[in-house]
């Protein structure tokens, strides 16, 4: 067959972009990527519409203020330990299709049980243990409720924050000995019992909060994502995930599976606490509230839905979130709110709930006519480039490509060329051909065996669209 | 009885009535969300957006009605304006669900978030502060009418004052009837409730499905935003943008009522009950007040919480509904 150089190139590259725009991970990347830049297009309209003349800077600082010096980028890399084990816990819980709003609470509680314990003189390794069974102990609470008493755990847990975090103030206004002067907070850990803190190993040497724990987060994550891809539990999870019902014929068990998660996803969450207040800085502590959630909690969910509950593309979406969160904070010496990221998170968080079916719509509606359109217009250029270097003017014939899916249709279907005595026919059918019009009449020269030798001419009245079509058919295997 | 104990009931009636109005009008809100099909998460974000309409556009008739504008109709226009946001922050979540059928919960997350957001950053740029209280003239007293402010003597004074001090609670009284009407009487609560009994059936007699839940969502957001205004009047401290979990009281409401308005009625009229009682507890002799604890006072503060745990636990330990599953299917 005819067919040129460039075209095959082209052909190559429109398939090739074809396979990866159809892709699933493409899909999940293009959802994630797009409700980012929407929430932080969000963000900048609110930064705009507060005070116009700063507003470009403002969004300079966004980007780039995170990574500005030593001590900002190491203020990212610890702020990241525990929106990472908050995303951990929620990815991990909605591997179970449960929503485990009580992260707030579980971090309060693993925070609230590492500082007294490392105030009291306990080494840094059993904190973070004690600090893990505490939050899985408050996460199992809500999985309790929903196994025996069936009530719906997005309502549980959201009310076992609030008691989480009103239980640990009143308790907290109690143990004065641990509390600074003004009663706002607790002691810092690092004056009083100096194996408290997790090791820096010279980490804290960047001027920073920084040590191993960042280390261990992220083994955890690794971890998580081996628990669950890896082991019996993840798969029974998984299972219960896919198909409750199926699953629990096959003989897992419902309450396992629930209380399991909230246990795991509880621990994680209560890790998380007892990273971020170990640190080796001079650290400020817990401040004492009980009028809101700690914001750990709620970011985490950004998080673990951006990363599309994988935790392994948890640890990059904890980055990206840590640095707009610590980017954020130079936005106050413009004058402006540091709630600003809390808003591009919310909007974040909306816009990837449904980021999934947004950009599967516009990708059929939009993207695949672009490129189509596209790749014509790259094909008539690159015959016209073709032709300029060759020296000659372009073949008065029909289009190459319409003249090669001729052949190609003639050639998958030669089995049934009827030869009659001057022309012979070849009749095309779909699987059900519904009108006369679908039937395509192709005539070929008896005279030749080969089929190469044609006269396009003679093709004038074949529905060409149709052709393609019928090839494009015949590629799918007939579905 | 003496004339103490008098004002304290009449105070704690008055309160008693701010917060119950504030219940039921965001839990009949989350019953007609419920009712099309959206479980609402985001009530908690829909009822912070309703408080900082209200709050700010209440701040803006501040010169105005110190310069002869008249208070109520500002406090109206308020009302009004929380109600439209509320609906409008109700439909971005029927949005993902019903036209994308994306994930409802994460988007009531978003919006929640969104919610307090908003309230810190506008607060923060239009007025320098980041807990605010609503501004005096939003309250109804004699003055408002052109009389003088009476003292707080007996109890009548004390209940009439601080119970039917605000316009949010007399458009929520007047709210309540109207939506059981809406659910019980009208054509779109009798296509509503022909939706919920078989979707496929409605569709074929032609009933146009979306139209009726947008519009159902549309009024439960516009009930929630006014509920969430109202909820001012019923807070004792200034509002930072925090709800408390409220929003997530009322969304339990609405299952423990089963979704029928006479039942949601009782049910935050308990509620509201006991939680204002636990609000007033160091006044009332024969409620423990936790004095040899620090902080003790807020030991009521989780009463709330452990109530919809314990009632919640006990009214869902039967079977789901039929309906819920059917419509959780669609």
């Amino acid at each position: 067959m005819a067919r040129n150089k460039s075209q095959d190139s082209y052909s190559y590259w429109k398939e090739n972009v074809n396979r990866v725009l159809q892709s699933d991970k493409f899909l999940k990347f293009s959802s994630s990527f797009s409700s980012l830049i929407l929430g932080i297009l969000a963000g900048f309209i609110i930064l705009m519409s507060i005070n116009t003349e700063n507003s470009v800077l403002a969004l300079g600082y966004l980007f780039t203020s995170g990574f500005a010096d030593s001590s900002s980028t190491a203020e990212v890399l610890y702020r990241t330990t525990p929106i990472l084990m908050t995303g951990l816990a929620f990815a991990f819980a909605y591997k179970a299709k449960l929503i485990n709003l009580g992260v707030p609470g579980q971090f309060a509680i693993g925070s609230f049980v590492a500082i007294v314990l490392a105030l009291n003189g306990l080494p840094w390794y059993l904190n973070i243990i004690f600090a893990f069974l505490g939050g899985a102990l408050w996460g199992l609470l809500p999985g309790l409720m929903k196994v025996y008493f069936n009530m719906t755990e997005i309502v549980s847990s959201v009310m076992f924050d609030w008691i989480a975090v009103t239980i640990i103030f009143i308790s907290l206004s109690n143990m004065t000995k641990l509390l600074n002067a003004s009663q706002t907070g607790t002691l810092s850990i690092a004056a009083i019992n100096s194996s408290g803190v997790i090791p820096s190993l010279g980490l804290e040497n960047w001027d920073s909060n920084l040590s191993i724990a960042i280390f261990i987060a992220v083994i955890l994550a690794a971890a998580t994502h081996t628990a669950l891809y890896k082991t019996k539990l993840g798969y029974e999870i998984r299972a219960y995930a896919s198909n409750a019902s199926v699953s629990k014929a096959v003989g897992i068990s419902e309450k396992r599976v629930i209380l399991n998660t909230f246990l795991i996803s509880g621990g994680l969450a209560g890790i998380g606490g007892a990273l971020m207040y170990l640190a080796p800085y001079s650290y400020e502590g817990y401040a004492l509230t009980y009028t809101a959630l700690p914001h750990e909690g709620i970011i985490g969910l950004a998080v673990a839905i951006l990363a599309f509950n994988n935790p392994l593309f948890c640890i990059i979406t904890a980055l990206i979130f840590s640095y707009l969160s610590t980017s954020s904070e130079n936005l106050m010496s413009l004058g402006y709110s540091g709630a600003n990221v809390s808003f591009i998170i919310g909007f974040i968080i909306y816009f990837g709930s449904f980021g999934v079916i947004l950009n599967r719509w516009i990708r059929k509606k939009y993207v695949s006519r672009a490129i189509k359109f596209t790749s014509k217009k790259i094909q008539k250029f690159s015959e016209w480039l073709f032709y300029l270097f060759k020296g000659t003017a372009k073949p008065k014939t029909k289009s190459n490509e319409v003249v090669d899916s001729i052949i190609e249709v003639a050639n998958s279907s030669i089995e049934t060329i009827h030869k009659e005595e001057e022309v012979s026919t070849v009749f095309i059918e779909y699987n059900e051909p519904k009108k006369e019009k679908d039937k395509i009449l192709i005539k070929i020269n008896p005279e030749s065996e080969d089929l190469e030798d044609y006269n396009p001419d003679h093709y004038a009245n074949a529905d060409i669209p149709q052709l393609k079509r019928y090839s494009t058919y015949k590629k799918d295997g007939g579905k | 009885m003496d004339t103490s104990t008098l004002v304290l009931i009449g105070k704690i009636l008055a309160s008693y009535i701010a917060l119950s109005v504030s219940f039921i009008l965001v839990s009949f809100g989350g019953m007609f969300n419920k009712r099309a099909g959206l479980s609402n998460i985001a009530l908690e974000g829909i009822m912070i957006i309703g408080a900082t309409t209200g709050i700010f556009i209440t701040y803006a008739f501040t010169n105005a009605v110190n310069s002869g504008f008249p208070s109520l109709l500002a406090v109206f226009i308020a009302v009004l304006a929380s109600g439209i946001i509320g609906s409008g922050f109700a439909l971005l979540n029927a949005a993902v669900r019903i036209t994308f059928r994306g994930n409802q919960y994460a988007a009531g997350i978003g919006i929640n978030i969104l919610g307090t957001a908003l309230f810190v950053i506008l607060a923060y740029f239009l007025i320098g502060e980041e807990e605010l209280s609503l501004p005096s003239f939003a309250s109804i007293t004699l003055e408002t009418f052109g009389g003088v402010t009476p003292s707080l003597s007996g109890f009548w004074d004390a209940f009439l004052l601080t119970a039917f001090n605000n316009l949010a609670t007399v458009i929520a009284i007047i709210l309540i009837p109207v939506s059981y009407f809406i659910i019980n009487k009208s054509r779109l609560g009798f296509r509503l409730r022909a939706y919920e009994d078989d979707a496929e059936a409605a569709r074929m007699l032609g009933l146009r499905i979306k139209a009726i839940r947008l519009s159902s969502i549309s009024i439960g957001g516009f009930i929630a935003g006014i509920g969430g205004f109202s909820f001012l009047y019923g807070l004792n401290s200034t509002f930072n943008g925090q709800i408390y979990g409220y929003g997530f009281i009322c969304l339990a409401i609405v299952l423990i009522g089963r979704w029928r308005p006479g039942r949601i009625l009782v049910t935050s009229l308990l509620f509201s009950a006991i939680v204002t009682l636990g609000s007033y507890a160091n006044e009332i002799f024969w409620l423990p007040n936790f004095s040899s604890i620090a902080q003790g006072d807020k030991i009521y503060n989780l009463v709330p919480y452990l109530l919809v745990l314990i009632v919640l636990a006990l009214a869902s330990k039967k079977k789901k509904d039929k309906r819920a599953k059917k419509i959780e299917k669609q």
